[in-house]
């Protein structure tokens, strides 16, 4: 458990409000990143967050002082967020359970990483972008930088939407390799 | 990466392939996403957890002595018949229980109550509801209920002091029936209520998070106004309901409707769209989602999405429930009259025709 991890619950001189204030600040950024690995839709993600959040508060008691909060948290999320396949559901089709366990261990690893922060965690993301093939990293660019639809990106690079949304695919899958061969070490 | 047919990119292509490659995509998505966002966003996002929690707080603290706890109490208590208040008890809040021990014993003179149900069944993935069956209460151990099978079999069963009894299909009395065949827990493929209810006893503590909604009329045109409850399911296991919703009368705190749904899910849209029937003939009103429950405003160009839906998971296998049962949704309590019942309708002699 990295010291950010770690819940500050043994801080005798911050109430319960403080303490949880504390821990929202530090599980935000991943908290969002998970979300965002489960649903599309921005107001969705929103939502779940603070009704994640909300939970959590309201149970805090029910939480094991002992283990890291982060998992606790991505427990609760991951239920509403299958909770609300009516909202999202084409998003949400193939999240099976075995997705979102594989899912959990990602975030996990990551969590495990030394770093002030989760984005301090992720820093590698960057050095994993430019490990990208050329063709690779230049629809990542423009997909998650420029935020271009596929069909704008497939006339941009005169290419296929199809193609687009493989070469994507394989990004990403690229990506997750590289930032989880820096996790499991 | 704002286009939804992007994000399908996501799981389409893994449709038939392994979850660690689905989950791979999803984990560098989240991350592509979230490493580019402008961290003052986060910042954003914890102000508005922080005032939810500040302005609950507030709130609770105004209201709970003087409405809030008692309607809950007052609701738990009367549920209390149905059996099912006791996980509702395990999972509210610790300062509430003197409250509700108290309540309980207001609300054993709150006489005898028939709630009529109704059943919704998933068959081949279409949603197929009836009413049907009526359920006397007088207290958690003194209830018959009384429907007729799809076959044409009248059934009662009910349970009073020396503990549950059934009728059987020739008029026989049965006491302490076993809990499948000829079980009074089986009514032509359905689960009755009873089954879950034994299971909820004995498995459920605190694994519901417990919310109280806006007060609302119970259906549209009825003036009655109800204090509202939700209880989702927060764990995966199988047993019990994925949600339990109730509807209170604030005035007499009895349950005037309790609906639970058994979870399997992809069907819930459809159990939206087409939901439980009318009570006397008039369809009701889904109950509005109020809002996420706090008085902040959304973000800046966020939507205000409600309340999550029913909470899902796998198809529960209820205790005691024929496995052929499965095929059960959701089953809703709507309180159709209090009357005074004899003083040995709960005695299976009352009823028996041999």
């Amino acid at each position: 458990m990295s010291p950010t991890d770690k819940p500050p619950f043994n801080r005798p001189s911050l109430s319960s409000e403080e303490i949880f204030e504390i821990l929202v600040a530090e599980h935000t950024p991943m908290l969002t990143a998970f979300l965002r690995s489960l649903v599309w839709r921005q107001d969705v993600v929103e939502d779940l967050f603070q009704e994640t959040m909300m939970i959590a508060w309201r149970r805090l008691d029910d939480f094991d002082r002992t283990r890291p909060f982060g998992p606790w948290l991505r427990g609760i999320a991951s239920r509403l967020a299958m909770a609300q396949r009516r909202s999202h559901g084409r998003e949400m089709r193939n999240c099976q359970p075995e997705v979102l366990e594989a899912l959990e261990q990602r975030f996990s690893r990551i969590q495990r990483l030394e770093g002030d922060g989760f984005r301090d965690k992720i820093k590698k993301l960057r050095i994993c972008l430019k490990q990208l093939p050329d063709p690779m990293r230049e629809v990542i660019e423009l997909s998650y930088g420029r935020g271009m639809l596929l069909k704008e990106i497939s006339t941009a690079i005169q290419s296929s939407t199809e193609a687009v949304k493989k070469r994507i695919q394989r990004a990403r899958s690229r990506i997750a390799d590289c930032i989880q061969s820096g996790a499991a070490s | 990466m704002s286009n939804p047919e992007e994000f399908d990119s996501l799981q389409d292509h893994h449709q038939n392939e392994d979850a660690q490659k689905n989950a791979d995509e999803r984990f560098a998505h989240g991350l592509l996403i979230t490493g580019d966002e402008d961290p003052a966003t986060d910042l954003l996002r914890i102000q508005r957890v922080m005032r939810q929690i500040r302005s609950d707080q507030a709130t609770t603290n105004k209201t709970s002595r003087a409405f809030s706890l008692w309607g809950i109490a007052s609701g738990i208590a009367a549920i209390l018949f149905f059996g099912v208040g006791l996980f509702l008890l395990n999972a509210t809040q610790q300062s509430a229980r003197a409250t509700i021990a108290e309540t309980i014993s207001a609300t054993e003179t709150a006489g005898d109550r028939t709630y009529r149900l109704s059943f919704t069944n998933r068959e081949g993935g279409v949603f197929k509801s009836r009413t049907s069956g009526t359920l006397d209460v007088r207290s958690d151990n003194q209830y018959v209920f009384m429907d007729k099978t799809p076959e044409g079999h009248m059934l009662v069963a009910g349970a009073d002091a020396e503990g549950q009894w059934m009728i059987d299909r020739l008029g026989r009395v049965l006491r302490n029936p076993p809990k499948k065949y000829p079980s009074w827990v089986d009514i032509g493929g359905n689960s009755l209520l009873m089954a879950s209810i034994d299971g909820m006893l004995d498995t459920l503590h605190a694994k519901y998070d417990l919310e109280s909604l806006q007060p609302e009329e119970l259906e549209e045109g009825d003036s009655t106004r109800c204090i509202r409850i939700k209880a989702i399911k927060l764990t995966n296991e199988d047993t019990g309901p994925e949600q339990v919703d109730l509807w209170i009368d604030e005035d007499s705190n009895l349950v005037r409707r309790m609906e639970i749904v058994l979870g399997d899910t992809p069907f819930n849209d459809r159990m939206r769209e087409h939901p439980l029937p009318p009570r006397n003939g008039r369809r009701p009103a889904i109950p509005p989602h109020p809002g996420r429950g706090g008085n902040q405003p959304p973000l800046q160009g966020e939507r205000n999405m409600g309340r999550p839906p029913p909470h899902h998971g796998r198809m529960p296998h209820l205790p005691g429930a024929p496995r052929g049962a499965h095929n059960l949704h959701a089953v809703r309590f709507d309180l159709e009259a209090r009357n005074t019942l004899a003083d040995d309708w709960f005695r299976p002699e009352a009823h028996s025709t041999r």
